[in-house]
């Protein structure tokens, strides 16, 4: 008990320490005053920053898991994508090419956010499923585990696309001030993503099924979003890609690494509006199932 | 004792405390103390099974026949009140809800009606190897297991070499946890769970797990631990056990506290109720 006795002045009554305290009130009671939305999320943020050496921790193991389980490691992480590209470019430059200006950089700057998408969304729906040895044992927020999995995603886009901007200036990318949209995009994705995960993780937990219909959703989301193709290729489809707000989101990632251009202002509203309203809706689902994951593991 | 960063996490590690009362903390913050007030806590049956089945959910929204869940109360207005000092042990039948108790106060099951207030640091040693995670390295361990626990990493880091020594693995440190043995692992999670300085102790079961060598000593550990501890709650089939360590015994059978009192009287009428089924 002494490990730790360098600590703080606290308001402890005079023989003892103040101990910690948790109060769990029931689910179904009506509790006055009811807590605001706003409350809720100060609390939430308040335990999922407690939480954070949860999350870096188990972040940690899990990019260990990616990086360490082959002889390559990291470099399997940079490869598969590169090789993918390769595939990808090599089949598609002689049929698309004359419609697509460099194609080649078109296909990687699409590929970027798009692999992040699923990679999160894949393994972020199932995070509770694939943690349930701990969520059944130790009282950590549920956020936590969603989290997780979105982080490792994301820190694996962020090495990728470091790692690769070399071959992104070869094929093109100008070093101009666009490329500072690159981190906003990012952002933008991530909390899109982090939302659509909530939703998604829900399903999962409650309905198995979803683990296979995920999959199937993903690849038709693939189709209709801009990574492969351009909206005005799709002809009477294009509504499809263009009420998709990923597309928005990716040409995000184009304006930065492609095009050097600066989004229009549909662009920017939409991706930035997409984001609220997933973060928006997962929270709120996540909020109403909070304490009801844990009996579907 | 502990920081007051340390101190959040713990409150903060609960699985939700309400709005209101976590700003104003109600009653003495000074003692540790397990309090459950009219604690309703039930299970969502799905014709049998606790998740709904995507297939049902369909047809049933189709044929608009929306089939009940019905519930299964573990718990109905239970109270049960556990002061600083006591060496509480709780006895029943299988299925009494006895380890849905000990999720209840662990903070790992929110209650539907009534209130749990759990003051003090809460240790639940209960298959805390679940918490380990086999790509790590030992130190990495003892900090995952340690923040899950609710102990930030600095602290984790400074009881390490502790915790390692005790459970005879101190060149094993750096290793992967997946090239330990699973006496290993088991030492381990021992290690480090009685290594938290917990005041509310949680206990379901056998705890002291590994070969020959280490039981002796862990046995002994956690009679220190226990000695340590504010409150001990102990869940047991075993009398015998539940007799030597505990002096209040709470008797549940079917979700309701049969008997409450010294543990030699409810364990000799749990006995008696026994033997004469």
């Amino acid at each position: 008990m002494s490990a730790d006795a360098e600590v703080a002045p606290r308001t402890a009554s005079a023989q003892g320490e103040l101990l910690p305290q948790r109060t769990a009130t029931g689910s179904l009671d009506a509790i006055h005053p009811r807590p605001s939305w706003v409350d809720d999320l100060r609390q939430d943020g308040q335990r999922l920053w407690e939480a954070r050496h949860v999350v870096r921790l188990l972040t940690s193991s899990q990019l260990k898991t990616l990086y360490q389980r082959s002889a390559l490691g990291f470099l399997w992480s940079l490869l598969t994508p590169l090789l993918m590209f390769a595939v990808l470019a090599f089949v598609f430059t002689n049929i698309l090419s004359r419609s697509i200006p460099n194609f080649p950089l078109y296909l990687f700057s699409g590929q970027i956010p798009w692999l992040f998408f699923s990679a999160a969304v894949m393994g972020g729906s199932k995070s509770l499923l694939s943690q349930q040895r701990i969520v059944r044992k130790f009282p950590v927020h549920r956020m936590v585990f969603p989290l997780v999995s979105v982080t490792v995603a994301a820190v694996n886009m962020v090495l990728v696309t470091t790692a690769l901007f070399v071959l992104f200036a070869a094929l093109g990318t100008a070093l101009a001030p666009q490329l500072l949209l690159l981190p906003v995009a990012m952002l933008l994705l991530i909390g899109f993503v982090f939302g659509v995960v909530l939703i998604s993780m829900t399903l999962v937990t409650y309905y198995r099924d979803f683990e296979y219909i995920i999959p199937v959703g993903l690849q038709a989301l693939f189709f209709a979003s801009p990574v492969l193709l351009q909206p005005r290729q799709l002809g009477a489809y294009r509504i499809v890609m263009d009420l998709n707000p990923l597309t928005y989101h990716i040409e995000l990632f184009r304006c930065a690494l492609y095009s050097s251009s600066w989004p229009d202002g549909l662009t920017w509203s939409i991706a930035l509006g997409s984001t609220l309203a997933a973060l928006a809706l997962g929270y709120l689902v996540f909020k109403r199932h909070e304490h009801d994951y844990v009996f579907h593991l | 004792m502990s920081s007051t960063s340390d101190q959040s996490t713990i409150a903060g590690a609960g699985e939700h405390a309400g709005g209101a009362a976590a700003r104003g903390p109600d009653g003495d913050r000074t003692h540790a103390a397990i309090e459950l007030q009219g604690v309703g806590m039930r299970f969502r049956m799905h014709s049998g099974r606790l998740s709904p089945t995507l297939k049902a959910t369909v047809v049933e929204t189709i044929t608009r026949r929306r089939s009940r869940p019905r519930d299964f109360w573990v718990f109905q207005d239970l109270d049960i009140s556990i002061a600083s000092g006591e060496r509480v042990g709780v006895i029943g039948a299988n299925g009494a809800g006895k380890t849905t108790l000990i999720k209840l106060i662990a903070g790992v099951y929110a209650p539907a009606h009534g209130t749990v207030r759990v003051t003090g640091r809460v240790a639940p040693l209960v298959e805390l190897a679940t918490g380990l995670n086999m790509e790590l390295s030992g130190v990495e361990n003892i900090l995952l297991l340690g923040s899950l626990l609710g102990h930030p990493p600095e602290v984790m880091l400074a009881r390490a070499p502790a915790i390692l020594e005790f459970a005879g693995l101190r060149e094993f440190a750096e290793a992967p946890m997946k090239s330990y043995s699973t006496g290993m692992i088991s030492r381990l999670s021992f290690s480090i769970a009685t290594n938290v300085d917990p005041q509310i102790l949680l206990l379901d079961e056998v705890f002291a797990g590994g070969d020959a060598e280490f039981v002796p000593r862990a046995t002994e550990r956690m009679h220190e631990l226990m000695d340590a501890s504010h409150i001990v709650v102990f869940v047991s089939h075993s009398l015998r056990l539940v007799r030597e360590l505990t002096d209040r015994t709470l008797w549940i059978e079917h979700g309701r506290v049969v008997q409450d009192g010294p543990t030699g009287e409810v364990c000799d009428a749990y006995a008696a109720s026994i033997a004469k089924r």
